[in-house]
């Protein structure tokens, strides 16, 4: 999809993104780095645990779902970085081969008082695995609004 | 060592972390698999962005103070997942080569109700670079109980 400026999104609009999975192998690479505990980096201790076998970890799967609804296009260079995140929610666990699915719902858009290039717009991402919620999180992101020569 | 079992964790006790330094090539690398916008995944289309360079995903500073917590050993074998993370706030942007150092206070501590074997625990994060504070969160982690330990 084309870039959209703050004015084009709709509070209720919801996108889907294409889904994703993350293999032994990247759950074992990302966690090493970011979160090394054995339930994320040991498949034979991670059976051992109360999971029962490698988990992803979390900071994982929410990265994961933001990064799909990047790839949707809808902010690309329109993007001014985001300031907050609120409610993450783990909800069950994410294992190698999962298909991650996740939908993102317009929550709030607002206007900048004083900035009037720029709005702020709140997101509601959920995240599933084979119909089963995962995770859950919000966004609260700086978004261009269309520059005033572009006005109709 | 083992970790911290519930009763450990008494508000205001306070965890120090090792700093951490995020190079230009893994802000990039990070970006590019899990937050692909200009600003994080190359550092030559970053300079013409709003932040005039590259700057690292606020994914990759809160999960990379994470880490730096988890390599303090406090929930080694104590752990039993974390259920969420709350107020996430990205004050300052973070730069190649940042040393980004955490500190980490217990806010709230308490036991289930519907398990005695376990506690949730609450921990305020503030990371900083040389600048100041950069990010703050709270990270909700299950815990067992000193009591579980002996059952």
């Amino acid at each position: 999809m084309a870039a959209r400026y703050l004015e084009e999104f709709r509070v209720g609009e919801v996108f889907a993104t294409d889904p994703v999975t993350l293999s032994q192998d990247d759950i074992i690479g990302f966690a090493e780095r970011y979160d090394p505990q054995v339930i994320h980096t040991d498949p034979a201790g991670a059976k051992a645990s109360p999971y029962g076998g490698l988990i992803a970890s979390g900071h994982q799967t929410i990265g994961t779902a933001f990064a799909q609804f990047i790839r949707i296009g809808v902010f690309a260079e329109n993007s001014l970085g985001g300031p907050a995140m609120d409610d993450v929610r783990w909800s069950a666990p994410v294992r190698p081969g999962d298909a991650l699915a996740t939908t993102v719902e317009v929550l709030e858009i607002r206007e900048s008082k004083s900035r009037p290039d720029r709005g702020i717009i709140r997101l509601q991402f959920r995240t599933s695995a084979d119909g089963r919620e995962v995770s859950s999180f919000q966004t609260t992101t700086f978004l261009r609004r269309r520059p005033a020569e572009d006005a109709a | 060592m083992t970790g911290w079992y519930l009763e450990d964790f008494e508000i205001g006790r306070t965890i120090a972390t090792d700093p951490v330094r995020l190079e230009a090539d893994e802000i990039m690398w990070f970006a590019r698999q899990y937050d692909p916008q200009p600003f994080h995944t190359d550092t030559e289309t970053a300079k013409d962005t709003v932040f005039e360079g590259l700057i690292a995903s606020g994914f990759q500073t809160v999960a990379a103070a994470t880490g730096q917590f988890i390599r303090t050993g406090v929930i080694d074998g104590t752990g039993l997942g974390g259920p969420g993370m709350e107020n996430i706030r990205w004050v300052a942007p973070v730069r190649p080569g940042n040393s980004l150092l955490t500190g980490i206070e217990v806010t709230e501590a308490r036991a289930s109700k519907s398990d005695p074997s376990r506690g949730i625990v609450r921990l305020a994060f503030t990371v900083s670079n040389d600048a100041g504070v950069v990010a703050t969160f709270d990270t909700i982690v299950m815990v067992r109980t000193r009591a579980s330990s002996h059952a």
